[in-house]
């Protein structure tokens, strides 16, 4: 008896090892393209990307420059020049107003109203049906060009460029799983940094906003919606940091603004489950 | 071994990769660095409060349209326009629709009521919802005279702004500046006070003597101004809830008015005797003068960091006007401004991250910010004359005058305006005459 089980219990820990471990392969796994065949894979690589978002975005002229990569599909995006200031409001014609008395009038004691309890939050919602994309955004030219600067300087008049979007390598190597190279890994990140940047709104007056870095955990179904909610990774600093709060809520409500991410069916596992660093530092380049 | 004893080790073995392995994730997790957004105003949706009777309809309406305008002149909101929404009023009392705000594309969603009670108040309640998130984030409830309706409003709006932005709110403010009219030879001037939204507005002073720089209390509702009757500089200190006016003194010498400590005790100015001008405090409570600085170059303008430790003012020590830096005791003066030009009226913003300043260089006026280090510098503003820089309670916004040129006639125009610390959404606040040396209160009690 005791053997069987030995024996049973043996076989038992080989197979468990043996799938923390993997069979051994005997067939060799196709390796990455050769560096010639490396235009080629970009091109079919480029020929897989997502069909162009079905409504309008919002017009290019949004978009940075594009990175230095070779990309046929995206159009060259150009910024407009910075739009005039706004012109001052009329001024109001001054009149001639009587002269008052002298000594104001006792104000009478307005008491600041009391709060009263949280006025309690209403009975959950129904289950969410799936999203219908908003609305177009009405994107109308602000009168202000926030584009050549977040913060302003009046006195350097510049017309540089919005800062340049980070390279694309930046995402980690993921250990080289067959079938998805790093070249697929990189556009799916340029494809969801091409999508978020239209989404994302950034705060830049808020208290040392260059350091407001959110990391946001998300979980995306096939369709590209979001499944759930997205995840704030530090819970600490939400709870502690009013102006990283507000800093995490824009994040989270641009991954929810954004969805259906438009991303390339047949790496869905690649793309399901991702972390999105939200850095806004080098928009505050100039 | 015995047989027994291994047929342990194995159970407990098997037992423990079983705790082991889960760790592993199945799959690789794909990072990716979102390093471009964009900077827009947040379209919010603020719906009329809704109301059982006439009267309260009204002041709903009206309370809905001042956080409206509270919002959306802070450049950092865009109110929806209410003609396009799609979910009506009455059915919003029941919870939002919340595809019909994503539909209009409304990113935060404000609604609420406002109710007579039995006893004569007024109760205002509202809720602010996340759109996207359909999630509650705040909603409060508040109870007033009726009268009181336009301070309900701005409080609310100070607390939306908060929970959106992270930023303290301003809106509950008040902004007491110099009101002036007539040819700039013969200028009447004016003490003026008004909310920060430009209603409410009223006169302090009659207009027979010349009254500069009004300065208001961190702590009391009391403001400081400078009178010059009989040619003599005096500082009055005037109670806005009592009328009451008092003397603080006659400063013979003062080249600078007072401005307050962030403990409401002190007060800091120059006085120049023999042609110089050093920086001194009075203590409000003692009336004691104590000397800060002692030093042959013109120190003036000084203003206090909001935690009272140090104190920025100007001075030509170095041999043309700049910004320095002191220790609250006088001691440790260190330069932070470098650039060409002149610096004048430094003030140490109320979040504590920032000193603005009037700059006069390349024959222009410039008002900017710095750190308090000194770097960072940036210019937000410009003009023929803009000058006297303010700060909101929270540190965010500024205000300061902006003067044109007089024409052939003596004739000039001088207005108050608002700027975010961003350099953008510069607005000029209404006044009903010419407006100059803004100072801000902090929030009202």
């Amino acid at each position: 008896m005791r053997k069987a089980v030995l024996l049973s219990g043996t076989l038992h820990l080989t197979v468990i090892l043996l799938l923390i471990v993997g069979l051994p392969s005997f067939v060799s796994v196709p390796d990455m393209a050769p560096p010639i065949a490396v235009e080629l894979a970009e091109l079919e690589d480029l020929a897989q990307k997502p069909m162009p978002k079905p409504k309008p975005k919002p017009e290019p002229e949004k978009k940075p420059e594009p990175k230095p990569e070779p990309e046929p599909v995206k159009e060259e995006a150009k910024l407009p020049p910075p739009a005039p200031a706004p012109a001052p409001e009329p001024e109001p014609e001054p009149e001639e107003v009587a002269v008052p008395e002298p000594v104001p009038d006792p104000p009478e004691p307005e008491a600041k109203p009391e709060p009263v309890e949280e006025a309690k939050p209403l009975p959950p919602k129904p289950p969410r049906k799936p999203d219908l994309k908003a609305a177009e955004k009405k994107q109308e030219e602000p009168p202000e060009d926030r584009l050549t600067s977040i913060l302003k300087n009046v006195e350097r008049l510049k017309q540089q460029q919005a800062a340049k979007p980070a390279p694309s390598d930046e995402e980690e190597f993921q250990a080289p799983r067959p079938r998805t190279s790093q070249l697929e890994i990189n556009a799916l990140a340029r494809a969801i940094q091409q999508q978020m940047s239209s989404c994302w709104r950034v705060e830049p007056g808020a208290r040392d906003a260059e350091d407001l870095v959110v990391e946001v955990r998300v979980i995306l179904n096939r369709d590209g919606s979001v499944r759930g909610q997205p995840l704030i990774i530090d819970k600490n600093r939400m709870a502690s940091d009013p102006f990283y709060r507000s800093a995490a809520e824009n994040a989270r409500r641009a991954i929810l603004s954004c969805q259906p991410f438009q991303l390339p069916i047949k790496r869905y596992e690649v793309w399901r489950d991702m972390t999105l660093k939200f850095d806004p530092r080098s928009m505050f380049g100039g | 071994m015995k047989p027994n004893t291994a047929f342990l080790l194995l159970v407990v073995l098997l037992a423990a990769v079983g705790f082991v392995v889960p760790d592993r994730p199945a799959r690789a997790e794909l990072n990716v660095d979102i390093t471009q957004g964009f900077v827009e105003p947040l379209p919010v949706a603020i719906a009329a409060f809704l109301a059982d009777t006439a009267n309260e309809a009204k002041i709903g309406k009206d309370i809905a349209g001042v956080i409206s305008s509270d919002l959306e002149r802070t450049g950092l909101f865009k109110p929806i326009d209410r003609g396009a929404f799609i979910q009506d009023a009455a059915s919003l009392r029941k919870g939002p629709r919340f595809a019909d705000w994503r539909l209009i594309n409304a990113q935060a969603l404000i609604h609420g009521s406002a109710e007579r009670q039995p006893d004569g108040r007024l109760r205002v309640e509202f809720r602010l919802w996340d759109v996207f998130a359909e999630q509650q984030m705040t909603g409060l409830a508040y109870f007033t005279t009726p009268s009181n309706w336009r301070r309900v409003a701005h409080i609310i709006a100070d607390v939306i702004y908060k929970r959106l932005t992270g930023e303290d709110g301003y809106f509950d403010t008040r902004i007491v500046y110099v009101a002036e009219s007539g040819p700039q030879n013969r200028r009447v001037k004016r003490l003026g006070i008004m909310d920060q939204d430009g209603e409410n507005h009223r006169f302090l002073t009659a207009g027979d003597e010349l009254v500069l720089t009004p300065r208001f209390s961190p702590t009391t509702q009391e403001i400081t101004y400078l009178s010059y009757r009989g040619d003599v500089p005096r500082v009055y200190l005037f109670n806005l809830n009592t009328g009451q006016q008092e003397v603080l003194g006659d400063f013979p010498g003062m080249t600078f008015a007072p401005r307050f400590s962030p403990d409401g005790n002190k007060v800091i100015m120059s006085l120049a005797e023999d042609g110089n001008s050093d920086v001194y405090t009075m203590d409000l409570r003692t009336r004691r003068v104590s000397r800060l600085t002692n030093h042959p170059a013109i120190d003036t303008s000084a203003s206090y960091s909001p935690d009272g430790r140090q104190i920025a003012f100007n001075s030509d020590r170095g041999g043309a006007q700049q910004l320095y830096v002191m220790d609250a005791d006088g001691g440790d003066v260190r330069r932070i401004s470098f650039n060409q030009g002149r610096y004048a009226t430094p003030v140490w913003s109320p979040r504590g991250d920032l000193i603005a300043f009037t700059r006069m260089a390349n024959g222009e006026f410039y008002i900017g910010v710095m750190r308090p280090d000194g770097s960072g510098e940036r210019m937000l503003t410009k003009g023929f004359l803009v000058e006297s820089p303010t700060w909101a309670p929270n540190g965010r916004v500024l205000s300061f005058f902006r003067q044109t040129p007089a024409d052939s006639r003596g004739r000039l125009t001088s207005k108050v305006y608002t700027i975010d610390l961003t350099g953008f959404n510069e607005r000029e606040v209404i006044t009903p005459i010419d407006a100059s040396d803004p100072a801000w209160s902090p929030l009202i009690p």
